[in-house]
């Protein structure tokens, strides 16, 4: 006689548990013994991440400039735990990208964007952000949520490529593979998330930073995103997981951190991004976050008041935003961008077109030819000789 | 790490004999038998084959040291094949010893691999393709190419290279008897609840061969085989079987 | 096979195939312009296009670039390998990668700037390179050529030449992308002389 239907999908529940071998999800953080304690699971992720740093690094995204890497890698060290420090490799590179975001891989390579660092205020709130990151390096998070994942996947066989970068995530599809998608997306369970704000504030604090930062970084960015109404695709830019950072960061002050003070370090955070924040801008302009790229300018020219650089890429967003009086405004600020440096060719540029759209033939060619001769071999000189056919012909 | 585009080639290898195919398996240049009578050295590629492991809830973990030793298996058994024909020289490029150029010149040669693989099965193999998006001109006249860059990647004046590449799953135990469960729960869950459900289990093994002409990249002879289960790419005995397969028609030097 | 053999006929003859030879004379009246097509090419048809494999191979292209404005789609070795495309879009229309609009009274230079940057700022596609950016003629109309490349998630090197210019309302282009190895330079010339006999039939229609 058959067993009934109800049995056997019992008998098949149990056997399937029995067979879903899964390791321990949870793991001691590494300690003195360093890297000797890694799991064979664990190992072949390294490899995993180690493929998609490789491809992120050849990938054009990295922002190279070497005394902000000196000064990021400065702070991150200065974050580093005593007792793994010389046994375990933990660095901080940057990604030239205009989103809010800051990621690890299970290795120990942390990756900010220039969009956070951009909206930071002082070295206080970026220490924040890497004690975080770190934690999840340091207490193993990676392998314990992709063990979780695994242990959890639908009996019924759903396919799930845990190693294969297939863009699944939806919101924003990236180079990064499956490792760094978990780490900068889909992110780990509340408890992981927890556990790097708890032990990334106590890392903060050991490091002489003031931990109230913390929560006014969580404020400046969900700040900005509400009036900006910003979507940021990345986790760190989410208004759910920024939901969450700020409630524990407030609690921890609250209960354990609350009146510490420490370093700030505004002044020579300011002057280390500052370069940062006129790239970010201009590839806040290529995307059209108009706003974003105006915050940056502003805040560029603040410290430089008298950079014809910045007055310039003030120029370039009225001139690319388009709206109403937005032509003019940027003809003035072409204006005081040649009046600070005039033998900077862009902004000349800049008012030839003006000019040159606006039907003013003669200003328009006698910009046009100053820009021509202070950049000989502009990218763009086609364009601009036929503008100056097209002026001498009319 | 597979990306999507391998994914796909692999996908569409893996349905190739869903059906019975009346063509040969194989597709030959119109070059390829002035060409074949002058080749008498060829250079092995390093195989690039990937063995996942395949567990219960379906996910899919690449594991390294199965990988790297379905590679020694796959290179071996192609070594024994070729010194099995008279005429014919075999040497292996060596990727450990490569310089970085070379190296470089690999990845964008697998790079473009991946893109020529699915577009020859997609457009010259019906199945796993509907009849429709068949270009029978590719067919008759069978003309892709890896580029000129390949030239670099020969040892001396080698007159040929063979590109290899190979997909293989190996089921957990879990797996397994997800298998044997798999139509019970079906059924079942369909008559409880008026659902149909239907496990998707996956897996499989392909390997694909390409004969590359290195003066100008040309593909003188590709074939795909695909196997649904039974095979292991660990198993020194079963790849043997594989390449043996692989490389029947193959039409450079004589079978001893 | 018999069976497929002959939904495959059924298929050609009622022009309901994915991929259709082409040569000759192609209108396009409701989207206003003409071209001759390369003898030899086909041409892709999406909406008959509905085999899985062919959906995943779509959607990594479309990660590459958005086809919504596409009309014609040639290929002669299959869409991966070389696409030769021709299209128009509302200067109005989002772009998928930039809040950056096109307006009608926009210098070509500035138009090819605005679809730079939507390629610069597309976050599936790595290593993007502007090679060429000049002014050009589209069909009588003043316009830009761009020559650029960049690498996708794979690895895989791509070129890519665009003519496009402003004509009323409606940014039209004639494109061509091919992997840099090989099949770019393989195609390019038909590339060119389908751009030349591209014609717009009439100005400022809306």
């Amino acid at each position: 006689m058959s067993m009934p239907i109800k049995n056997r999908i019992g008998l098949a529940f149990l056997i399937l548990l029995a067979l879903n071998a899964c390791a321990t999800t949870s793991l001691s953080p590494f300690g003195k013994e360093g890297l000797l304690s890694l799991e064979e699971d664990e190992k072949r992720l390294w490899i995993r991440s180690e493929e998609e740093q490789k491809k992120l690094h050849n990938s054009g995204y990295l922002y190279e400039d070497s005394a902000l890497l000196s000064f990021i890698s400065n702070v991150t060290e200065r974050l580093i735990p005593e007792e793994i420090k010389g046994r375990v490799s933990i660095q901080t590179r940057v990604i030239k990208n205009p989103h809010v975001n800051a990621f690890t891989f299970p290795n120990g390579r942390i990756y900010i964007h220039t969009g956070f660092l951009a909206k930071m205020e002082n070295e206080a709130q970026l220490a924040t952000v890497l004690a975080h990151e770190m934690t999840h390096f340091i207490n193993r998070h990676t392998i314990q949520q992709v063990r979780r994942v695994r242990g959890t996947a639908s009996f019924l066989g759903t396919l799930q490529v845990i190693a294969a970068p297939a863009g699944v995530y939806g919101l924003a599809p990236l180079l990064l593979g499956a490792v760094g998608v978990m780490a900068a997306v889909s992110g780990y369970s509340k408890e992981l998330e927890t556990e790097a704000d708890r032990v990334g504030f106590d890392l903060l604090v050991k490091a002489g930073y003031d931990p109230a930062e913390a929560v006014k970084l969580i404020e400046h960015v969900q700040k900005h995103a509400e009036e900006e109404k910003i979507e940021e695709p990345f986790l760190f830019g989410s208004h759910p997981y920024l939901q969450d950072r700020k409630g524990n960061y407030v609690q921890l002050l609250q209960s354990e951190y609350g009146g510490k003070g420490g370093d700030k370090g505004a002044e020579r955070f300011t002057r280390m991004i500052h370069p940062i924040l006129l790239d970010n801008a201009a590839m806040d302009l290529s995307m059209g976050r108009f706003n974003s790229a105006k915050d940056a300018i502003d805040r560029f020219l603040q410290n430089e008041p008298g950079s014809a650089k910045g007055h310039y890429y003030l120029g370039e967003f009225h001139r690319k935003r388009g709206q109403e009086s937005d032509a003019q405004t940027a003809e003035k600020l072409y204006l005081l961008a040649v009046q600070h440096d005039p033998s900077y060719a862009d902004p000349h540029k800049g008012l030839g077109l003006l000019y040159l759209k606006w039907g003013q033939k003669e200003k328009a060619r006698e910009s046009l030819e100053r820009y021509l001769s202070f950049a000989p071999h502009a990218e763009d000189k086609a364009y601009i000789e036929q503008y100056l056919q097209e002026i001498a012909n009319r | 790490m597979t990306g999507r585009m391998k994914t796909l080639g692999f996908l569409l290898t893996s349905l190739l004999f869903a059906g019975c195919a009346l063509v040969p398996p194989y597709r030959a240049h119109s070059n390829l038998e002035a060409r074949a009578k002058g080749i008498r050295t060829v250079v092995l590629l390093p195989p690039r084959a990937e063995v996942f492991q395949l567990d219960t809830g379906g996910t899919s973990e690449k594991i390294d040291e199965w990988s790297a030793h379905a590679n020694e298996n796959i290179a071996a058994a192609i070594q024994t094949e070729l010194q099995g024909r008279v005429g014919l020289l075999l040497k292996l490029l060596p990727e450990d010893s490569m310089r970085e150029e070379a190296k470089s010149n690999l990845e964008e040669t697998h790079a473009l691999f991946d893109a020529v693989n699915t577009s020859i099965i997609l457009h010259t193999y019906s199945p796993p393709s509907p009849p429709e998006s068949i270009f029978e001109e590719k067919i008759k006249d069978f003309d892709y190419s890896l580029g000129s860059e390949v030239k670099d990647l020969r040892i001396g004046e080698a007159d040929s290279l063979i590109l290899v590449r190979g997909v293989d799953h190996i089921w957990t135990e879990g797996r397994k008897a997800l298998q044997v469960f798999g139509v019970i729960l079906g059924i079942g869950a369909g008559v409880g609840t008026g659902a149909v459900v239907i496990p998707v289990l996956g897996g499989g093994t392909t390997l694909n061969l390409a004969l590359i002409d290195p003066h100008n990249g040309s593909i003188l002879w590709y074939k795909p085989i695909a196997k649904g289960g039974g095979y292991d790419f660990r198993d020194p005995a079963s790849v043997n079987s594989l390449v043996k397969e692989l490389f029947k028609d193959f039409p450079i030097g004589k079978e001893k | 096979m018999k069976t497929a053999a002959i939904v495959s006929c059924l298929a050609l003859l009622c022009g309901c195939a994915p991929y259709v030879m082409v040569g000759g004379k192609y209108t396009a009246g409701p989207e206003n312009f003409e071209v001759d097509l390369p003898q030899g090419w086909r041409k892709h048809e999406l909406r008959f296009d509905q085999h899985p494999a062919s959906r995943v191979m779509l959607e990594e292209l479309n990660k590459r670039r958005d086809p919504a404005g596409d009309i014609v789609r040639l290929t002669r070795d299959g869409l991966l390998l070389q696409q030769i495309i021709i299209g128009r879009t509302g200067i109005d229309k989002e772009l998928p990668h930039t809040k950056r609009k096109l307006s009608k009274g926009m210098l070509p230079q500035e138009v090819a700037e605005v679809i730079i940057d939507n390629i610069r700022s597309n976050p599936n596609i790595s290593n993007q390179n502007v090679l060429e950016n000049s002014p050009a003629r589209l069909s009588g109309y003043t316009g830009f050529k761009l020559i650029y490349s960049y690498q996708t998630k794979e690895g895989l090197r791509i070129k890519g030449a665009c003519y496009g210019a402003v004509v009323g309302d409606w940014y039209y282009y004639v494109l061509y992308e091919a992997p840099e190895r090989y099949y770019f330079t393989k195609d390019y010339q038909v590339f060119e002389q389908v751009k030349d006999t591209f014609k717009i039939l009439k100005a400022d229609t809306t």
